[in-house]
C-alpha cells in the first residue's frame, strides 16, 4: 500500500520520521494467505437475475409466455470443500409477475376478461445449492453447475387489472392478501454459470393456489440469466 | 415486450456458450527418449552451440534429443489433435477429452499426464495509443534510457552487437514496415520469424496486436537520432505466442517459442507476459509451480538469459508479481515511474510465495514506443522489461565470456541501490558504468548512523535537491529544440530485514531536514536488521 502522508510525528510508531513516507510495504501483511474470495474458503456476493416463467404443460395456458417474468436479487454464500466441490447458501428476495392471457375460457383467477391482468408473488427465499467447478483455476468462480433446492414465504401476493372506463380513463385495481394464493413454495433449482453470467432454472413444487381455489397452476419452470454482482 | 426478453435471452446464451464448450489441452509426459539420431550441428543454429560452448553447457544433452517419435506416432490416433512436441519437457501436448486421456494414461510410456485447463495469457499492458508525439513524451523518451546509461553506452559502442534477442509477445503489428526497425531490416538482423498461435507454422508475425512491436522497439528501436531502446545492434527472433482470443495454449506456445528460440541461437528471452489469477493463487508464485515458470527456468539452463515483465497488478487484488516472473531464474523487472523516480503504482510487487526477492531490478514503466502507427506513449513493465533486456544485450556484449546466470547477477550488482533491495525496485536500475568501467569505486557515506542507548538515528550529510522529473523539454515554434535532463531527486530507501534474510517491512522516504528517521531498537526481534541506502551508499546495522 503507497502512502503519501505527512508524517511528524510516529510517536507510537517503532520508528519515527521527520519525512513524508512515499511507499511503505508490510511484507508479512502483504503475503497473509486469505481465506475469503471467489475460489478461496468462503465467499459471500450478490447476486441478480431476470427468468421468464416457461409453459411446460397445458396447465399453464393462463399464463402469457415471455411477457410474464421474474426477477431476483440477493446474496450467496459459497463454501468452497475442493477445487471442484463447493455447497453455499443463497437468501433473496424472487419477484414473480404472471401476465395473464385475456381469453375465452380463462378462469384465473376468474372468468373477467380485462385488458390487462396479472398476478405478482413476491418470495423471501432461502435455498441450498451444491456446486460442481471445472477446471483448476486461480481466485475466480470459473465454470460451474449448482444443482439445489429453495424454499420461502410469498410475502406479496397481488393481483391487478387494468381497464379502461367509458370516458376513455385507465382504472387500475390491485388487491392484496390473496386468499387464493399459498403463502409458501418451494421446488428445485439449478445453474449453469461461467464467472459473473450463469443460466438458471427455477422448478416450483409447490402450487400457486390453494387447493381450495380450484385454479388451474400456472407455470412452474422459470428459466433466465443471472449476473454475480462481484467484482 | 415479449420480442425484447426473447432476444434478451437467446443473446445471453450465445455469449455464454462459448466459454462453456472449452477445449480440454493435455501434457502427456514421456518416461524416457532415446538419443536416436540427435546431431546437435544440425540442429541448432551456430550460436545455440556457440552460447553452450561459453556457459560450459553439454552441446548433447538428453534434453535437447527429440522425442520418441514412437510414443508420438502410438499417441497420435488416440487424441483429437497433438498440438506441440517439447524436447525440454520430453512431452507432448495434445487435444483430447476424458475418456481418450484414460487410454492414453494406460500406455506403458506414458510418465505423468498433466491437465492444461483453458486460461488467458495477458499482455502486461495494452491501451489505446495516441500517435501524435508530445514535447513531455519527448523528455520520457530521453530519460527512459538515460537512466541505464545510453550516454555511457554511446561512447562505449555498445549497442548489443553480436547478442541474439528473441520477443515472445502476443503480436508484432505492422513491425515489418514500422520505420523504428529499419535500421535491424536492412542490416539483416532480423534473423527469424515464427507464430505459435498458428497450426501451420507460418512465419507471419506482424498482425493482430502492436503490443510486440512496441516491446521490440524497447529493446532495440530507434527514432530519428534517438534511440528506444539500448540494443539497436543486436540481432532479432520475434515469436507470436498469443492471440487476444485465444484461451486455451498460451502456456503451450511459450514453451515452443523458448526451445525454438534455443535453437535458433537466443542469448536472451524477453517475455513481457504474465499469468496472475485467472490460473494461479499467489501462493503458486513459488518459482516452481507454473508451468511457463518452469518452461522459463529451463531455457536459463539452456543458458539463455530469460528477462521477463514483474507484472502490473501492484495496485490490484493480485498484487504480487505473475509467471514465469516468479521463476527464479527469470531477471524479473519492475517499473519505476520518471515523474518521481521510485516504484510506479501498478508495477508488481515481489517477494516470491516463497520469500524470494523479486523483482530484480527496475526500469521505466512509463515509455515511449512504436506502436503500429508512430511514437506512442504507453506504460506497463511490459515495457521495463524489454529496456533492461536490451540493457543486458548491451552488458554481455562487453563481458561475453559470463553464463547468463552470471551475467543475471552481474545486472542485479549494477542495481542503483545494490547492495541494498526491497521488493519494489529489486536492486534498483541497472547502471551501465557498472560494466564500462575498470575500476570500481568505493561509495562514500551520504549519512550517518548514530547509535544512542536505545535509539538509532539516521542523518544524511546533504539534503537533496534534485528534480521529481527526470528531464524537462524547452520548445518553441518548431516543436521540441532541447532537452534537459537531470538526475531524479534522491530518495532514503530502508528496510527491515529478518534473519532468516526476508524483508518484514520497506520504506521509500522523501528527504526535507537531516534528520530523516530514528528506529527505537527495542521495538524489534533480535536478529532483525536495518539496511538504508541513500544517494548511491547503503548501510546495514543489527537491530
Amino acid at each position: 500500500m503507497k502512502k503519501i502522508l505527512s508524517v511528524m510525528l510516529v510517536m507510537l510508531s517503532s520508528a519515527a520520521f521527520s519525512q513524508q513516507i512515499l511507499l511503505e510495504q508490510n511484507v508479512n501483511a502483504d503475503t497473509v494467505r486469505p481465506a475469503k474470495g471467489p475460489n478461496l474458503t468462503h465467499y459471500i456476493h450478490g447476486y441478480a437475475g431476470v427468468g421468464f416463467p416457461l409453459v411446460t404443460n397445458g396447465i399453464g395456458s393462463y399464463s402469457k409466455p415471455g411477457a410474464s417474468s421474474a426477477f431476483d436479487i440477493g446474496m450467496r454464500y459459497k463454501r468452497k470443500l475442493t477445487n471442484h466441490f463447493a455447497f453455499g447458501l443463497d437468501l433473496a428476495a424472487y419477484f414473480t409477475a404472471y401476465k395473464l392471457k385475456q381469453e375465452q375460457g380463462k378462469t384465473v383467477p376468474d372468468t373477467i376478461l380485462n385488458i390487462r391482468e396479472k398476478i405478482q408473488v413476491n418470495t423471501a427465499a432461502a435455498s441450498a445449492y451444491f456446486r460442481i467447478n471445472a477446471g483448476r483455476r486461480g481466485n475466480y468462480i470459473g465454470n460451474y453447475l449448482d444443482l439445489g433446492a429453495y424454499g420461502g414465504w410469498n410475502m406479496v401476493k397481488k393481483h391487478k387489472t387494468t381497464n379502461e372506463n367509458a370516458d376513455g380513463e385507465k382504472v387500475k385495481v390491485l388487491t392484496g392478501k390473496l386468499k387464493y394464493v399459498e403463502n409458501f413454495s418451494y421446488g428445485l433449482m439449478a445453474r449453469l454459470g461461467v464467472s459473473r453470467y450463469a443460466l438458471t432454472a427455477r422448478y416450483r413444487l409447490s402450487d400457486i393456489f390453494t387447493a381450495s381455489s380450484q385454479m388451474p397452476e400456472l407455470p412452474r419452470l422459470v428459466v433466465g440469466l443471472e449476473v454475480g454482482l462481484f467484482r | 415486450m415479449l420480442k425484447y426478453k426473447l432476444i434478451l435471452l437467446v443473446t445471453g446464451i450465445l455469449l455464454l456458450f462459448p466459454s462453456v464448450t472449452t477445449a480440454q489441452q493435455w501434457m502427456v509426459y514421456f518416461r524416457d527418449k532415446q538419443h536416436l539420431d540427435f546431431n546437435p550441428a544440425t540442429y541448432f543454429d551456430s550460436k545455440a552451440i556457440e552460447r553452450r560452448l561459453m556457459a560450459g553447457i553439454p552441446v548433447d544433452d538428453p534434453s535437447d534429443w527429440p522425442v520418441n517419435e514412437n510414443y508420438v506416432r502410438t499417441l497420435t490416433p488416440m487424441v483429437n489433435e497433438v498440438l506441440l512436441t517439447s524436447r525440454w519437457f520430453n512431452a507432448v501436448a495434445v487435444d483430447a477429452d476424458a475418456i481418450q486421456m484414460n487410454a492414453v494414461r494406460q500406455l506403458p510410456f506414458v510418465l505423468e499426464i498433466e491437465w492444461m485447463e483453458p486460461t488467458e495469457l495477458l499482455p502486461a499492458a495494452y491501451m489505446e495509443y495516441d500517435t501524435s508525439i508530445q514535447p513531455a513524451n519527448t523528455v520520457i523518451l530521453a530519460g527512459q534510457l538515460k537512466t541505464l546509461g545510453v550516454d555511457a553506452w554511446l561512447k562505449a559502442g555498445i549497442d548489443g552487437t553480436g547478442i541474439r534477442i528473441a520477443i515472445l509477445d502476443v503480436g508484432f503489428d505492422r513491425a515489418d514496415k514500422v520505420p523504428a526497425f529499419d535500421h535491424i531490416r536492412n542490416g539483416n538482423r532480423l534473423i527469424a520469424t515464427h507464430d505459435f498461435t498458428s497450426r501451420k507454422n507460418e512465419s507471419n508475425v506482424y498482425y493482430g496486436n502492436g503490443h510486440g512491436t512496441e516491446v521490440w522497439s524497447c529493446v532495440a528501436g530507434k527514432t530519428g537520432d534517438m534511440q528506444i531502446g539500448l540494443a539497436t545492434g543486436a540481432e532479432f527472433l520475434l515469436a507470436k505466442t498469443e492471440k487476444n482470443s485465444e484461451k486455451y495454449s498460451e502456456e503451450l506456445n511459450w514453451l515452443a517459442a523458448a526451445e525454438w528460440a534455443d535453437k535458433n541461437g537466443a542469448d536472451i528471452i524477453n517475455s513481457s507476459l504474465g499469468y496472475t489469477g485467472k490460473r494461479y493463487f499467489n501462493w503458486q508464485m513459488d518459482g516452481k509451480t507454473a508451468f511457463v515458470t518452469r518452461a522459463a527456468n529451463i531455457a536459463a539452463r539452456k543458458g539463455i538469459l530469460v528477462v521477463n515483465a514483474a507484472g502490473n497488478e501492484g495496485s490490484g487484488p493480485w498484487h504480487c508479481i505473475g509467471a514465469p516472473a516468479d521463476a527464479d531464474s527469470a531477471l524479473s523487472v519492475g517499473g519505476i515511474d520518471p515523474a518521481t523516480g521510485y516504484h510506479t503504482g501498478f508495477s508488481s510487487y515481489g517477494p516470491t510465495s516463497d520469500k524470494r526477492m523479486k523483482p530484480n531490478v527496475a526500469a521505466y514503466g512509463h515509455v515511449i514506443a512504436a506502436a503500429p502507427s508512430g511514437l506512442t506513449s504507453t506504460q506497463g513493465t511490459s515495457f521495463a522489461s524489454p529496456l533492461i533486456a536490451g540493457f543486458a544485450a548491451c552488458a554481455w556484449q562487453t563481458h561475453r565470456s559470463l553464463s547468463n546466470m552470471q551475467l543475471f547477477k552481474e545486472i542485479e550488482k549494477s542495481g542503483s541501490l545494490y547492495p541494498y533491495f526491497d521488493y519494489a525496485h529489486g536492486f534498483g536500475v541497472p547502471q551501465a558504468d557498472y560494466f564500462l568501467k575498470t575500476e570500481s569505486l568505493t561509495p562514500q557515506p551520504t549519512f550517518s548512523v548514530i547509535e544512542s542507548g536505545d535509539s538509532i538515528r539516521i542523518v544524511v550529510n546533504k539534503i537533496p535537491t534534485g528534480k521529481a522529473s527526470s528531464a524537462e523539454s524547452h520548445s518553441n515554434s518548431s516543436g521540441v529544440s532541447s532537452i534537459e535532463t537531470s538526475k531524479n531527486k534522491e530518495y532514503l530507501y530502508y528496510n527491515i530485514m529478518n534473519k532468516t534474510g526476508v524483508l518484514d517491512s520497506y520504506y521509500v522516504l522523501d528527504i526535507t531536514q537531516p534528520e530523516v528517521l530514528t528506529i527505537v531498537r527495542s521495538r524489534y526481534r533480535d536478529g532483525e536488521t536495518l539496511n538504508v541506502h541513500f544517494d548511491g551508499y547503503s548501510y546495514s546495522v543489527k537491530l
